[in-house]
Formats: structure tokens, sequence, C-alpha cells
């Protein structure tokens, strides 16, 4: 397995967005689901999952409730706000850009 | 909307940091749970689950850290914890804050008042318009003798008339006594003449009422007066329906015309009533004269250099017209300001520099104080670099957390300044000029504000930046002690301790040199006896006794009734006590037939027949005066032995002649002990007397002298004199040991505040010598346990350990000595009967420091040779 490769600065915030837009999850489901969807690629380091989640709260793209998790405990669910859904669109725009832009140098130079 | 989202969650963090951090607590708790439980979900057991499960999350704290870090006000929140946990310090050692706060609040303290009273007296601009544009012009004296005197009103009119440099030349005679009768108490009131454009160079204007009109200075036109508010408020109840009412003064119904304002003091604070200036004609034409204050306003685009130069012009031709008046009188423009505060200066700027010296002594001391305290958590503070913390962070730690001890210290130094200011003020000798403008002003409390604050940045970062400098293993693995970085650190403590030392030297040699001062002072024969006697002023009224004949017969009936109470040997009287300010003149001596010498300035007074007598002024030869040296009689006079002397050498100066001042040639009739007259330290000139019928005024001292305590006296006199006169006042009733000590007082208020000075740095020098030997001892005390286990005796160790301390304060006081030098140049107008260079006085303050030095590094020492070996090297 290759060495799980650390985020690019800015680039959590848009996954954590992107793993809620869908349903409400929990610290560790977001993880997880990062994760998985990578195909074990991108592994979140906890250490930063938390200030993130508070940081994008703070700025009112997600918002948190206490619920019930899957195995029964108390746990803080997330969920992408409106402005956050307007703002995830956004950033999914520019990272599509971005990113097409890039491979197109990587093929072409 | 948007900002809604955003405000309410920074609220909440604000608001509710506690809540915050629990909710997050939990948060976190329930991530390990369930990484845990996918773990045993993966087939791990639940030991092994719940440690992988640790190692990938990492430390719980450091998350909680980070989020807190990132969240908003954490700054603020950071300080306020600093500063707690700076208090909860101070609480914890009560003695070392005790000791750090008392440093901080006598350094900033004395510096404060000190700086209080050198900016209120020397440096606070005059309360007047453009003060900076207001010069004082005096005459100087022939030769350079005398650098300032009074010029006449002639010089004034000349150079007010030809100069190109003035807006306005205004004079003031300062000798007005005017007795105030008809309204209770009879009351004599310091007065002063003022030409009237007076106020416009000054640029005031009253507070009720006006100002002289300009033809108020003809005779005729005078009977005007101004009152000071503080005489309107006491004597007339702050009635505003005062101006335009008469009031009787020396017995002439005079208008008030207006009352000023409080700060308005001119020429001093004494001065209680205004009157206008009115100019005799014949001192015009240089047939009388008078000495007056003269001011004057520069105009905008004169400076100081041209009035001088513009003024000395005019002062040659003066020299030139009128040779018999003004030859080799020259000019002098100084600022005004300058001229107020000319005489108090090297006292002030003394301590001015005492107070530097201690507050850097202050500062050395804390800084050595809140090191050794780092010192001992410098494994704290590497381990924190080590674990992440920024260098800021620890920079702004160290700040906060001595704050709270700067804030206390701050606050009781403000309150010691400001006890310190009155206290001042309170014991201030009349002399000392502008002392109602003393205050702790805004200005001042800045000032000392901003030391405070450098003071504590260099006392807190500096010990904060030795950590990063650390090698973070050898501070972990022995807490500092006995490594390269522990003594490097203990090199800065001790060269500290040394500079201390050094800036204690001048203090405690200053103090030296005006303890000898005083002591030399009090050896000095006066000349006369001060002692059983008490001394009355009074002024008599010119409307009740026109002419000097009945001016004389009053005084006479007067020594009369007070000599016939009971307790009374002697009574006399004398325009002006020793001691009690000057009245030179110019006269001359007849050295043989047809042959004179002038001297330009010699001590004159007229007095009463027993005046000798009264203050035991002993006659050496001749006789004194008698009611028969009258005006009818022959002119008389009576000079001092230091005049006879001199010019009379090995002849009986009695059967001599002396030229008074107005022209008329006195025979000498006695000689009389030369006395201190000017002052007790300087000592400058000869005397001259002329008897009281023959050179009569208005203001005498009576001076009686009895057999038991002088204050006995004063109440049976004053009833003496009212039963002779009800309305005649009596003020400044002293005995005449306080007039010789308040003659002294400035000199005593410098040496006692100087020498306290010297007392607190010596406290401080020597607790931080004690501090650092004590340091140094715990430090070593292995290395004594061996040294003792290796045979050496308890001896051995009590030296090595008091050198260490003698040491830095011979280095210190070496280097102190230098300073102490400086400051005796300094202070040399302020050491009497000593040289400023005096080695006894340096001798005497360099062995107090060392030897108290020496005392607080053995009781150490004495510690340190207690070691039990065994138990030392035990408990390593």
């Amino acid at each position: 397995m290759t060495k799980p490769t650390d985020l690019v600065q800015g680039t959590l915030d848009l996954l954590i967005m992107r793993t809620i837009a869908r349903e409400e999850l929990h610290g560790w489901a977001i993880a997880q689901r990062i994760q998985l969807l990578s195909k074990d690629v991108l592994q979140v380091n906890q250490g930063s999952l938390y200030p993130a989640l508070q940081r994008l709260e703070r700025q009112g793209w997600i918002a948190a409730d206490w619920g019930t998790s899957e195995n029964n405990r108390r746990a803080r669910f997330y969920r992408l706000t409106a402005p956050g859904k307007r703002r995830l669109e956004q950033e999914r725009a520019d990272w599509d850009r971005l990113s097409a832009a890039i491979s197109l140098v990587m093929r072409t130079a | 909307m948007r900002i809604v989202h955003r405000i309410v969650p920074l609220l909440r963090a604000l608001f509710r940091s506690a809540r915050v951090d629990n909710e997050l607590a939990e948060e976190l708790r329930f991530h390990v749970e369930r990484e845990t439980e996918a773990n045993v979900a993966r087939g791990m057991s639940p030991e092994n689950a719940r440690r992988a499960a640790r190692l990938k999350f990492g430390s719980v704290d450091d998350a909680q850290e980070a989020s807190r870090d990132d969240r908003p006000g954490a700054s603020a929140r950071q300080i306020v914890r600093d500063m707690r946990f700076g208090a909860r310090l101070l609480a914890k050692s009560p003695a070392f804050g005790i000791a750090a706060i008392t440093i901080v609040a006598l350094g900033v303290g004395a510096v404060t008042a000190i700086f209080s009273v050198v900016y209120g007296v020397m440096l606070r601009p005059l309360p007047y318009r453009e003060p900076d544009r207001l010069v004082s012009i005096w005459t100087k004296g022939p030769a350079l003798t005398l650098p300032r005197m009074y010029p006449t009103a002639a010089d004034a009119g000349e150079w007010r008339r030809s100069n190109h440099v003035f807006e306005d030349i205004a004079l003031a005679r300062t000798s007005a006594n005017l007795n105030l009768v008809g309204e209770g108490e009879p009351e004599r009131l310091q007065g002063a003449r003022l030409s009237p454009n007076l106020f416009s160079v000054l640029g005031v204007s009253a507070a009720l009422g006006r100002t002289f009109a300009a033809d108020e200075e003809q005779v005729g036109r005078d009977q005007v007066v101004l009152l000071s508010d503080g005489l309107w408020q006491r004597r007339f109840g702050g009635d505003r329906a005062i101006v335009g009412r008469r009031i009787q003064l020396n017995g002439l119904p005079y208008t008030v015309i207006g009352v000023m304002p409080p700060d308005f003091q001119y020429p001093s604070r004494e001065f209680q009533v205004w009157v206008p200036l009115v100019i005799d004609p014949l001192e015009l034409t240089r047939q009388e004269t008078q000495n007056y204050l003269v001011v004057a306003r520069l105009k905008a685009t004169a400076t100081l250099t041209r009035a001088q130069a513009d003024l000395d012009a005019i002062a040659k031709r003066l020299e030139a017209s009128y040779p018999l008046t003004n030859r080799d009188r020259g000019v002098a423009v100084e600022p005004m300001l300058e001229s107020t505060v000319r005489d108090v200066r090297p006292a002030l700027i003394a301590l001015l520099a005492a107070s530097s010296c201690l507050l850097l002594i202050a500062c050395l001391n804390l800084s050595n104080l809140l090191g050794a305290r780092a010192a001992a958590r410098s494994g704290e503070f590497a381990v924190r670099l080590a674990l992440g913390a920024s260098r800021g962070r620890l920079v702004a730690q160290a700040i906060a957390e001595v704050m709270p001890l700067l804030a206390i210290g701050g606050l009781l130094g403000i309150a010691v300044a400001t006890f310190g200011v009155r206290a001042f003020v309170a014991l201030s000798p009349p002399g000392v000029p502008r002392l109602e403008s003393v205050a702790v002003s805004v200005p001042v409390i800045l000032v000392s504000l901003s030391i405070l604050v450098m003071t504590g940045v260099v006392a807190s970062v500096i010990p904060a930046m030795h950590a990063w400098r650390a090698d973070f293993t050898t501070v972990t693995k022995d807490g500092g002690r006995s490594s390269t970085v522990g003594l490097r650190r203990a090199d800065v403590r001790r060269v500290g301790v040394a500079a201390q030392i050094a800036f204690a030297v001048p203090l405690l040699v200053g103090a030296s040199l005006l303890i000898r001062s005083s002591l030399k002072l009090a050896e000095v024969d006066l000349g006369f006896s001060p002692e059983r006697v008490a001394t009355f002023h009074l002024a008599v009224s010119r409307t009740k006794y026109p002419s000097d004949a009945q001016v004389a017969g009053f005084y006479e009936r007067l020594l009369q009734s007070v000599t016939a109470l009971p307790g009374v040997t002697h009574a006399g009287m004398v325009n002006r006590l020793p001691l009690a300010g000057n009245q030179t003149m110019s006269i001359k001596v007849e050295t043989a037939p047809g042959a004179a010498l002038e001297i330009s300035a010699i001590d004159s007074r007229p007095v009463t027949p027993d005046y000798f007598a009264s203050l035991g002024i002993a006659l050496r030869s001749g006789r004194s005066f008698t009611e028969r040296d009258d005006a009818l009689g022959a002119p008389v006079t009576v000079v001092d032995d230091r005049l006879a002397r001199s010019i009379w050498p090995r002849q009986d100066a009695v059967g001599k002649r002396v030229q008074r001042f107005d022209g008329v040639w006195c025979t000498v009739v006695g000689v009389v002990a030369h006395i201190h007259a000017h002052g007790v330290d300087v000592d400058p000139r000869p005397q001259v007397y002329w008897s009281y019928r023959q050179v009569t005024q208005d203001r005498m001292v009576l001076v009686v002298r009895g057999d038991g305590a002088p204050s006995a006296l004063i109440a049976p006199v004053i009833q003496a004199i009212r039963a002779l006169d009800p309305d005649q006042p009596v003020y400044d009733v002293r005995t005449m040991d306080i007039v010789v000590e308040r003659s002294l007082v400035q000199r005593r208020l410098t040496a006692a505040l100087i020498t306290a000075f010297g007392a607190i740095a010596l406290v401080l020098a020597s607790v931080g010598v004690y501090g650092v030997v004590a340091y140094g001892v715990v430090q070593r005390m292995r290395e004594f346990g061996i040294r003792l286990a290796l045979g050496a005796n308890s001896r051995d160790v009590t030296r090595l350990v008091v050198r260490e301390g003698a040491t830095m304060a011979l280095v210190g006081s070496a280097v102190g000595l230098v300073g102490a030098a400086a400051l005796g140049g300094a202070m040399s107008n302020l050491v009497f009967g000593v040289t400023s260079s005096d080695v006894a006085s340096f001798a005497a303050g360099t062995v107090t420091l060392l030897s108290v030095a020496a005392i607080a590094s053995y009781i150490p020492a004495r510690r340190a040779s207690a070691v039990d070996p065994a138990l030392t090297l035990r408990s390593e």
C-alpha cells in the first residue's frame, strides 16, 4: 500500500462538505467515508478533522446536532446548511476547473 | 442569514467556552470508541483494538488544543488565563511576591515623586500666555562679581524706549507692606507694586473686575488694588460684590478693582495684593535709585541671543552717557523660568539622579528575582518548547504572568508617589518656587507608567528568552544546575548584582557627602546665639506715622514696653533678620585721610541700640548705638570686625569714616563680631550697621531675648504691641532657632531624601547579593557536600561562598566609584565643609555597602558550610 497522501490545504473542507452533502454524518463516519471512497488513498488525520469541522461550523457552512449513532451512542451529526450548499457548489466548480487544468498540463507538457 | 450563521457559533464559543470544551471532549471520546468497535469488528482483541484506536487518533489533548486555538477569542482568553496563572504563582510564593511588588512600588514611586516635583518646579511652563517668550532682564555688576542685580527704573525705561526686540517691558517691586485694618484682626499683607503693563506682558487678566489701567501709575490715581484669589476667599468670603468696594490699607482707602485667578502668583505664591507701581520722577533722572524686577515679552521674531545683543548695545550707550551710575553695568537676559528655578535646580537634579539610580537598581533587582524564578522553571519551559509551544507564546506568557505583579506594584508606586509629592510639598522650605504647580500630573503618570512597562518587559522577557537559548537535554536532565547553561545564566545574574552595587555606590557616597556636610554645618559658629530669642515682624503705616521721627518714636515706645515685660532681658530691632534674606549696599570707606575705597556689596542693616545684646553679637571695641544717635546727632555707624580687619589692619577702626549709600559720611563708633548673616553655609560679605534713628525703615523685626523658653515670650509681647497700637499687625513670629533651621531646611530636605534613597538602595542591593549567593548555594549543595566529604573544612566552604559575594560587590563598587565621582561633581553646590571628592565620604559609602554585601553573602555561606555531606549526596 502506498503512503497515504497528505491532503492539500483546503481540500479537506471540500471533502467534508461533499461527504455530508447527501446525509448527516458524525465525525468518525466522515473520516471512514472519505477513506472508503478514496480507496484508502486519503486518510483523514483526526487531529485536523475536528478543527476543520469546528471551522466550518463557525463559518456557518455546516451545522451539527446531537443524535444517536448506529451503535446507539450519543454522537454529533453534521449536515450541510444552505450557505454551505452554495459554497460546496462553488468549490466544486473551482476544483473541477483546477484539476482539469492540472491534468491537461501534466498530459501535454 | 449569513451573518446569523457566523455570529451564533462565535458567541457560543466566547460565552460558553467550558461547554464547548465538554462537548468537544465527548465527541472525541465517541470517535475513539467507534474506532475501537470497528477494530474489534475487524477481529482485534478489545485491548489491542483500543490501543490501535488511540494510536491512530493521536493525543486527545492535541486535537482539543488545536480546536481550541482555532476558536475565536482564543488569544484574549489565553492572556486572561496566563494572568490568572501569574496571580496564582504570586500567591504560591508570597515572599517572592512581596519582594517583587515592593521593588516595583519603591522604584516607580520614588521616581514618579521626584519627577513630579522636578516637572512642577523646573519644566512645567509658567502659567502665562506663550511663556517661552517671557524673559527676565538683570543688570550685571562690575567685573562680573554680581551676575544679577535688580535693575533701576531709569535703565529699564531706556531699555523699553530703545530696544528692537521686545513687545513690552514691565516692572515690579516686591516690597510692599500693606497693613489691612478695619475688617477684623489687623493683618499685614504681602503685596507687590506692578507696572500696569505687566498684565499684558504676562498675558493674564483678572478673574473678576479688571487689571490696572495705564494711567493708574500716576500719583493720585494709584489707590486701587487687586486681590489674590486666596485672600478674597479667606478674608472676604468670595463675595463677588467686592469689586468697587473700598478697603483700608496702611490707613488709606483703596478701591478693589479686581480679583486675580487662583493660578496668578506673581512674583511668587506668597503675594496677596497688588497695587500700581508709581515711579518717583527722581529715579528717572538717576538721582534716586530703587530696584525692580524686570520682565519682558520677546517679539515673536526675536531670539534670546538677539535680545542680549540689542540690550548690550543700549548698555554701552548708557555707560557712556551716565558714567556716574552706569560704569561697568552690563545687562543679562534669561528665560523667566530660568530666573524662577535657578536656586533649587542643583538639589532637584541631584535628587533626580539619585532616584534614577534607585530605579535602575530596582529594575536589575526585579529581573534577577524573576530570573531566579524562571531558572527554577526552565525545565518546564524547555519541555513546552520541545512539545511545540511557540517562542512568541512563551514570551507572551512571561509578560502576562508578570502583569499582576507589575499592576499591583505600579498602583502602589503611584500611591507612594502621591504620598511622596504631598510630603515633599508639605516639608518644603519656603524658598522652593512654584510648589503650587507640583502635583502627580498626567504627563508624569505617563512617564512613570512607561518606565513601569519597560521595567516589566525587560524583567520578564529576558528570563523567557533564556529558555530557547538553552539546550533541551541539559536543562531537563538536571534542571539547569551545574550545566554550562546554568553557569552562564548565573553569570548574567552576578553581573546584574554587580551593576546594582555600581548604582548604589553613588547614592551612598552622595548620602555620606551630605551627612558630613550637615555635621559640618552644625559646627559653624554663627557669631550670634539664637537660643532663647523670639522674633516678630511688623511694618508700620506711614499714614499713621508720616515722619521718620514718628516711626522711630513708635519703635522706642514699643521697645520700652517689651523690655519691661517679665522674663525679657533684651529687646532690639533690625530691618532684616540674619539668615532671612539679604540687603546689600555699596559704600565707601576712608582708608587714609582723603583716600576712599569703594566696597560694592556689603551687608547693611539699620538697628536699635540693644539689637547686638538681644542677638548676642559681641561688641569688640567702642560702643553700640544710643538713642542720641538720631537725625540731629552726628552720623554714626558700627562695623563688623571682618571689615575693620581688612580695611584698617592693626588699627582701631573706631573713629574711622564710612560713606553711607546716600553719600553721608558716618563715623565708626563701635566694632562688633562678624556674624553669618547671609547663610549658615555661605558667608560672603562684611557687615555694616546704621542707627535706626538715622536710617529709618517701615518694616522692622523685633528681636526679644528672654531668660527662659522663647516661645513663652510670644503671647505677652504681642499683647504689649496691641496695647500700644491695636491696629498694628504682627506677622512671621518665630523663635530665632527656627529662623536658623528654616535657612537650612532645603539642605536638610535634600540630605534626608538622598539618605533615604541611599538606604533603600542599600537594602535592595543587599537583597540582590543575598538572593544570588543563596541561589548559588542551593545549586551547588552537592558540590559542597563532595568538598566536605573529601576533607574540606567548613571554613573553606564559607570562604568559597563569601568570595563569590565579595567579588560581585568589589567589581560593582569599583565601577560605582566612577559614577560617584560624577555625581559628586554635580553635587558641588550642595556639599558644605567637605570637597565633593571627599575621601572620607567615598570610603564611608563604599565600606558600608561592602560590609552589608559581606553580611548578605555570609548568611548563605553559613548554610553551605553546615551541609551534611551524606545527606546531600544521597538526595541526588
